[in-house]
């Protein structure tokens, strides 16, 4: 009997997950970065609300993909090796065909480098929302990246005159709101939260989603005008707002990074900084975000690709335009 | 006193917990919430004789503080972390939070999912035992 390879795993699951009976328009497919990638779920609204979120265009015609994801909920027990039943912990396993990680009966992860597709399976405890609201998407989207020659990094991005600037803060750092206004100010626009970005050559950021989050306090400021998505209780009613009326830019080259400090100066000024801190923060946040689950590999292409690019600190003002405008001058001139 | 290696390392802390990312390497560094305290201060230059008073005139201080001490600043110059630095180094400061987890410190390096084996046991399954095969296969 042949050995069993972890891709052979994968192809049992796509027969166990057709098995679970996908709803007839529970799969989509979107073009990222040239790649054709197919979404599949178990049901239409899962499929829905993820393809909701999403700034790349989705597909009318069939064509054959170059990636699968796979989205789902259930208990993730029966993934887990025989004789382990009713034992907590993590298994792993990994060969040259793929990567496979199960933690108890809660999550089901893993990669089949062979036919380049992407699994994540969840048990449905907030299963679903974890799902249609971003954080299966980042991770997955974060492993399928780095097998593609980029990286998607946790980081605003936003410029002007063809030069732009990542904005990299642990969330709640103010990124999204400093980002929110440039696009309400007519700046060229990525993203307010998550970027791909080039592995190689010139550092480009490009965008993956047409969703802003905006605290209810800043949008009161800032008035976006735009349709709410949804909100939400957990983070103080937060509004996810959909900027798709907005040109995106398809991509902008990174001149900078910039660490937005919320520090209420009396005037906003950008100044140079050191970049360890900074750098340290966005790619653990990076990480973490896509559940890289601190991989030496992950960890020291991120930071090469970055090692390289000035970084600033923003100190911000109360007054978002203020800020806004020192940004616009920033970029113009100093970089 | 010592001084970050910045040649290798980035460091960060952030509500209280350090970030150390070897950037050459890709391997993390963390420790606890009093040794991200203790490491902080070191970075910013602080002597080890003045971090080792502080930590002895802390009530529940362990007898053996100040060995524990050397063996995490010796780990942290192993892993290059840190390089020593001539100079009396400043007074240290460690707030009340600093203490909040208790006085255990060591310096802990981080290959993937050492976040999961804190949390559950990790079985790292070679595919020459069996695993993977899907048990409801058919």
């Amino acid at each position: 009997m042949s050995k069993m390879r972890v891709a052979d795993f994968f192809q049992a699951v796509d027969r166990r997950f057709d098995k679970l009976g996908p709803e007839e328009g529970a799969s989509f497919q979107t073009i990222v970065q040239g790649k054709v990638i197919e979404q599949r779920f178990l049901t239409k609204e899962n499929a829905d609300g993820v393809a909701k979120y999403l700034i790349t265009p989705i597909l009318t015609e069939y064509r054959q993909p170059d990636a699968v994801f796979y989205y789902w909920t259930e208990d993730c027990s029966v993934y887990r090796p025989s004789g382990t039943e009713g034992a907590e912990g993590v298994w792993i396993s990994s060969d040259d065909t793929g990567y496979l990680r199960v933690t108890t009966d809660r999550e089901m992860l893993g990669t089949d480098f062979v036919r380049s597709r992407y699994y994540h399976c969840r048990k449905p405890i907030s299963g679903t929302d974890y799902m249609i609201h971003g954080h299966s998407m980042a991770s997955i989207f974060g492993k399928w990246a780095v097998r593609n020659d980029l990286l998607l990094l946790h980081s605003a991005c936003v410029g002007t005159e063809g030069k732009g600037v990542m904005i990299a803060a642990r969330a709640g750092g103010g990124k999204s709101t400093l980002a929110i206004s440039c696009l309400l100010g007519d700046f060229d626009f990525v993203s307010d939260d998550y970027i791909l970005v080039t592995q190689t050559g010139t550092l480009k950021a490009m965008p993956l989603y047409k969703v802003i989050g905006i605290n209810q306090d800043m949008a009161a400021i800032l008035k976006p005008d735009l349709p709410v998505m949804r909100i939400e209780p957990k983070r103080e009613n937060k509004l996810y707002l959909d900027a798709s009326k907005f040109t995106f830019r398809e991509e902008l080259p990174v001149n900078a990074i910039l660490y937005p400090n919320a520090c209420g100066a009396e005037t906003p000024v950008i100044r140079k900084t050191a970049k360890g801190p900074v750098l340290a923060k966005l790619i653990d946040s990076s990480a973490k975000n896509i559940q890289t689950f601190r991989d030496p590999e992950m960890y020291r292409i991120m930071a090469e690709r970055l090692m390289n690019i000035p970084v600033y600190e923003f100190l911000l003002s109360r007054d978002l335009f203020r800020n806004r405008a020192v940004l616009k001058e920033f970029i113009q001139s100093q970089i | 006193m010592y001084k970050l290696n910045d040649e290798k390392m980035f460091f960060d802390i952030a509500d209280g917990q350090a970030v150390v990312i070897n950037f050459t390497t890709g391997m993390y560094y963390g420790t606890s919430t009093l040794g991200s305290a203790i490491l902080e201060n070191l970075v910013k230059g602080a002597s080890e004789k003045s971090i080792a008073d502080i930590l002895r005139s802390a009530e529940g201080c362990p007898d053996n503080i100040e060995d524990q001490l050397k063996d995490f600043i010796s780990a942290l110059i192993e892993k290059e972390i840190l390089l020593p630095e001539a100079g009396e180094g400043r007074a240290a400061e460690l707030s009340p939070e600093a203490f909040s987890e208790g006085f255990d410190f060591t310096v802990d390096e981080f290959a993937e999912v050492q976040d999961l084996l804190m949390a559950d046991p990790i079985h790292e399954v070679d595919v020459e035992q069996g695993w993977p095969i899907l048990r409801d296969d058919e």
